[in-house]
């Protein structure tokens, strides 16, 4: 069986190299995460569509299309003259809607038109054109249904769209003739071109390989134009099948070469299995450069090594923009074999520590035998040819770039410092001298001076146009439209760098600043840990630990950069609120974390009174306010029912001083006759603000243990007991419930829950109520999990056990089930 | 061996899986199944992956001959991202559609298909959700491929909602690893997978690998899989030996349809018939009951190097 179609051509290509022979490993898309280049960060408009921007774009089929859309409706634009804006074509060209008839067609093509000057003849002849352009491809669509066996027209007739009367063939054969006839009374030669571009795809598709030879030798032969290339693949797919492998493959080279929207298919379609292929086709070229573009091809495989290629190259065109492309790509290559980036943006973190050590296990390996064969031995190729393209430099300093690179990756920070020479001109190349400055300096220096300290902080600034931010470096200039993820994380690398090298030193403040976190993440959820006993003090020592060495830490410009980005939501909400005070950074981050110390210490409700002391020294702008009602109990985790809400007062004016005030002065009340209400409102409000948990519980313990405490309010405070059981369950399983879940593959719908609500942590009690469903339909894996549900409900039932059974009597366990969904199901259990 | 096993041992039935895009038999091939009596051929018909968004078949089969003396069961490969987010539309029916159409266009009579997707744990709902629906648009037989892991976690992974499973002897050991002795299979291995008491819930057939491949590891990456090596033809190749299965490529080159790089390493893996037998001792002595050994591949080229008995030998082992 033959396969008529150039799709399946296509895919025919893939998959014989996956059932036939080979199958290429590991050679998807670059990764987002490269420090060299990046169309040499984005200042050389020249470079920018050449360099490495084409190896992030090559697998990218969004982007192939819609280049191919703007070059296409770019050269009907040419076609009339300027007169119509490619970007009114597009609608017409790629259209949603069947075309109408040629004289509505004209109309609506004349409403787009920018110009009154009339191209009637042209416009006809493109209406014409459309119409039969369309039929063709409807027909050619109609018979490449991925999932049809048999395809061809002559055995299928009756394979047509709907409504369609006649078959296949007589389709064809029509359409063929319209073309023709098209051909012989068009005026334009662009327009003969395109329909006999159509004429090569119809003939193609219906096996009539010499005819598409035919076409494109009286129509094609001489053209360099947009739609030439296009039919020079469809040429090269006939050849393959007339068995003329050898011109198939140089005329796919062409292809690639020559037309951006069609090197995908092209370079799939390229087939050289032995040297003999390789050299068949090179023999076909005519030029040094189009057998170095055969090279160029071959040595841009995801998967080859280009450094034979490139040496071919350098022999045959000397310093061409191929050898710089192959550099490029080399260069992604060796550096993701050198250093462990880390693919996931969003997971650097203190976590990350050591990721880059890799490169210094390779550079001290004792085995010998695998350095040689390994990514340090074509290291040295490269450096090899690098340093010899140097002294064929041109303005743009690429090879003094790429060669002190590639030392820097080897490790030899002092070799690399002495390629980089003078400051490039160019404010992209600069760019990119400067962050290879920036690693040398961070990594060839065991200790950081003051002085390097300047010079790396600096080099930050620079990179980031003035700006202290951990983002993406961009394309701010903006002078050629950029594709969207063209960015590069070296401000994250030089972090990681900086951040490895401080812990290792013991500089606790630098090594915190640098760790590629926010303060107002890290501080509050991973130093906030309150799961083990000591971890109070632990914490306090913590954040006192930061006041000590950021008093300290001599204010370079590195450090001024790490302290903007770490304490950034910080120092920007402080400003906001005492702004007229003109406090420089250093004081605003004092304040932070004078504010978290006084947190802390809240957080030990013994501390009130030393948490007061401490919010009464800091500026009354600077203390936070109440978000919400903290004598509000919510019971609902969707909710906002409140039941406890006895107390009056205009919580919304309040400081986290006149808070403290309060619970201070509401648990000093609370153990005196008739004020068991002040114990419960002081706990609500702690729990809902502070929430320590297991104090709180040895406190509302002590209160139901006593005599001042009413019966209904002895059921409150084991309520909200019950509360810190969950809460306590949570931390002392490192928010248990969620992860055993979800790592244990023993509740399987819980994980599809979790994202189907949005990963919404605290989703619980909706999810508890689905899951009664759930329990019901899967009985067997309910006894599976029984253990686990067993612990769970342990979690809950210590301090409800008592509630339910001593105070169910009362007024507010019963308004409590009836508001509470956890606990109605609990009830139920 | 348990008793109870040993009171219903008998041999299992051979058969051989054929994995190329051109199906056409040899005379090697067609004395190979003759010898050892094989009644039914397990034949790749296509692939179904994703493209822009789309699910589609890949590499159909080219049959070339309408008289194949044996019943054949298609096999689909359909790759595990097609379910990672839900089960396609049309794609139990189209896959349906396919099959029937080569199986009428070649008059096959086909009583049984099998699916082979290595699911995970969130492709497998989705996954067995098509399983299920497969068997409303079919009433052909269903079989799915089980990996060793998902044959020893059944709970976690889920067991497929099918008539058979086959499990996958073969691809067992860290393919990326250079210093890996032998990715394809290994007694070693295997005994992690098959202790004493382990049972599938479903009935299974085994599938045995017979196939050698190249593996080339470049900037201490594996780079390549070189499937059906001519491992003889090496010496005529700028190769330095390194060890028994290593090889280090001294400059660039093509080999067997493949261009090699400078600095590359070569890694020949076999499936040898001493650890096959080896293999086939640990399956005898699991609990678990197989009916039908069936090699991956049928291939000219490598299976004449294993003893014609061999055949007869791992299924009698493990009936």
């Amino acid at each position: 069986m033959t396969h008529p179609f150039f799709k399946r051509l296509q895919i025919l290509s893939v998959s014989i190299l996956l059932g036939h022979s080979t199958l290429y490993c590991c050679v998807s898309g670059y990764s987002y995460n490269s420090n060299f280049d990046k169309a040499l960060l984005f200042g050389n408009a020249d470079f920018a569509e050449s360099y490495s921007s084409w190896l992030y774009r090559y697998s990218n089929y969004d982007y192939i299309h819609n280049q191919t859309v703007s070059l296409n409706v770019q050269d009907w634009a040419q076609f009339f003259e300027g007169k119509y804006t490619p970007d009114s074509l597009v609608s017409v060209i790629y259209r949603g809607h069947d075309f109408e008839s040629n004289r509505a067609e004209l109309n609506s093509l004349r409403n787009k038109r920018s110009t009154d000057l009339k191209l009637i003849a042209k416009e006809e002849s493109f209406i014409e054109y459309l119409k039969l352009a369309l039929e063709v491809e409807a027909l050619l669509e109609n018979n490449t249904s991925a999932w049809e066996y048999d395809r061809y027209w002559d055995d299928n007739p009756e394979r047509t769209k709907e409504g369609v009367l006649e078959n296949g063939t007589t389709k064809f054969n029509r359409l063929v003739q319209q073309a023709e006839a098209l051909i012989n009374r068009s005026q334009f030669s662009f327009i003969q071109e395109r329909t006999a571009y159509q004429l090569v795809k119809l003939y193609r598709y219906n096996n009539q390989y010499s005819l598409v030879e035919d076409v494109f030798n009286q129509y094609f032969t001489a053209s360099t134009s947009f739609i030439s290339y296009w039919a020079m693949e469809h040429l090269a797919g006939a050849l393959i099948h007339l068995e003329r492998k050898d011109e198939a493959n140089y005329l796919f080279s062409k292809v690639y070469m020559n037309a951006p929207s069609r090197q995908i298919s092209a370079y799939n379609s390229l087939s050289f299995m032995s040297e003999y292929d390789f050299d068949a086709a090179k023999r076909l070229c005519i030029s040094d450069e189009e057998k170095s573009g055969l090279h160029f091809i071959r040595g841009m495989n995801k998967s080859n090594l280009a450094y034979d290629d490139i040496n071919f190259i350098v022999k045959s065109v000397g310093n061409h923009e191929f050898v710089r492309i192959l550099m490029c790509k080399e260069i992604v290559k060796i550096e993701s074999a050198i250093i462990d980036f880390n693919q996931n943006n969003s997971s650097y973190s203190s976590e990350t520590i050591g990721q880059y050590s890799h490169r210094y296990a390779l550079r001290d390996y004792d085995n010998q035998y695998l350095y040689q064969m390994g990514a340090f031995a074509y290291l040295d190729d490269l450096i090899r040819i690098s340093n010899k393209m140097m002294s064929n430099d041109s303005e743009d300093s690429f090879w003094r770039l790429s060669t002190a690179y590639l030392y820097y990756l080897k490790g030899d920070f002092s070799s690399s410092q002495e390629c980089l020479g003078t400051p490039p001109t160019d404010q992209g190349m600069l760019k990119m001298y400067e962050a290879i400055r920036a690693f040398n300096v961070i990594e060839g220096n065991e200790i950081l001076s003051i002085e390097h300290e300047n010079e790396i902080g600096e080099i930050l600034l620079f990179l980031n146009d003035g700006q202290s931010t951990l983002s993406s470096i961009r394309d701010t200039q903006a002078r050629i439209t950029r594709w969207q993820d063209e960015g590069t994380d070296i401000n994250r690398y030089i972090f990681n760098l900086l951040y490895s090298k401080y812990l290792n030193q013991g500089d606790f403040y630098k090594s915190i600043i640098f760790n590629c976190n926010h303060s107002s993440n890290q501080l509050l959820w991973d130093i906030l840990d309150q799961s083990t006993v000591d971890s109070f003090y632990k914490n306090l020592q913590y954040i006192q630990n930061l006041l000590d060495t950021q008093a300290v830490s001599p204010k370079s410009a590195l450090t001024k950069f790490g302290e903007e980005v770490y304490f950034a939501p910080a120092i920007r909400n402080l400003t906001q609120r005492i702004s007229h005070h003109e406090l420089s950074n250093d004081s605003l981050i004092r304040i932070y974390l004078h504010k978290m110390k006084g947190k802390f210490l809240l957080s030990d409700l013994n501390n009130i009174a030393d948490a007061i002391k401490y919010f009464e020294k800091l500026p009354e702008e600077s203390l936070d306010t109440m978000a919400n009602n903290p004598f509000a109990f919510k019971f609902k985790p969707y909710g906002s029912d409140s039941i406890i809400k006895t107390l009056e007062t205009p919580w919304d004016t309040w400081t986290t001083l006149d808070l403290s005030r309060c619970l201070d002065s509401l648990r000093n009340e609370s153990k005196q006759e008739d004020q068991g209400k002040n114990l419960i409102n002081f706990s609500v409000a702690y729990l809902t603000q502070y929430s320590d948990e297991k104090l709180l519980k040895e406190y509302l313990y002590e209160g139901i243990q006593s005599e001042y405490l009413t019966r209904e309010e002895k059921a409150q405070a084991l309520f909200i007991m019950s509360r810190c059981d969950r809460t306590l369950y949570h931390n002392t399983t490192q928010y248990g419930l969620y992860p055993r879940a979800i790592n244990g593959y023993s509740i399987p719908d819980l994980y599809e829950y979790r994202f189907s609500h949005n990963d919404n942590m605290w989703g619980i009690g909706r999810w508890l109520k689905d899951r009664q469903l759930w329990k019901k339909q899967n009985e067997e894996m309910w006894r599976e999990n029984k253990v686990f549900w067993n612990e769970f409900d342990e979690a809950y039932s210590e301090s409800f056990k008592v509630l339910k059974e001593e105070y169910a009597d009362t007024e507010f366990y019963q308004l409590a089930v009836k508001e509470c969904a956890v606990f109605e199901l609990y009830v139920g259990m | 061996m348990s008793s109870c096993k040993e009171e219903v041992h008998q041999q299992a039935e051979i058969s051989f899986y054929h994995w190329k895009q051109d199906f056409s038999l040899d005379s090697n091939e067609l004395a190979i199944l003759s010898d050892n009596k094989v009644n039914e051929l397990y034949v790749r018909f296509f692939d179904v992956t994703l493209e822009d968004g789309k699910c589609i078949p890949v590499s159909v089969i080219e049959l070339d001959t309408s008289s194949i003396p044996f019943d054949i069961i298609p096999c689909i490969y359909i790759e595990n991202k097609v379910f990672k987010k839900s089960v396609p539309s049309d794609l139990c029916q189209n896959v349906y559609d396919l099959v029937r159409e080569i199986e009428e266009i070649h008059s096959l009579s086909i009583q049984e298909i099998q699916f082979d997707c290595d699911w995970t744990e969130t492709s497998g709902p989705n996954y067995f959700q098509f399983l299920q629906g497969f068997q409303d648009v079919s009433s052909w037989n269903i079989s799915s491929t089980i990996r060793l892991h998902q044959f020893k976690y059944p709970q976690k992974t889920g067991v497929p909602p099918v008539d058979k499973g086959v499990l996958m002897c073969y691809n067992m050991n860290d393919i990326y690893d250079v210093n890996t002795e032998n990715s394809i299979i290994s007694n070693q291995t295997l005994k992690t997978y098959m202790d004493g008491s382990t049972s599938y819930s479903i009935p299974l057939d085994l599938a045995f690998p017979t196939y050698h491949w190249g593996l080339v590891y470049r900037l201490d990456d594996l780079a390549l899989i070189v499937n059906d090596i001519e491992a003889d033809s090496i010496p005529n190749y700028p190769f330095t030996k390194l060890s028994g299965t290593k090889y280090r490529a001294d400059s660039s080159f093509y080999f067997n349809q493949t261009y090699f790089n400078r600095g590359d390493i070569l890694r020949i893996e076999h499936s040898e018939t001493k650890v096959l037998l080896e293999c086939a001792e640990t399956i005898a002595n699991s609990e678990q009951l197989f009916d039908k050994v069936i090699f991956y591949h049928l291939n000219s080229q490598s299976i004449p190097s294993y003893d014609p008995s061999f055949f007869q030998k791992i299924a009698n082992s493990i009936g």
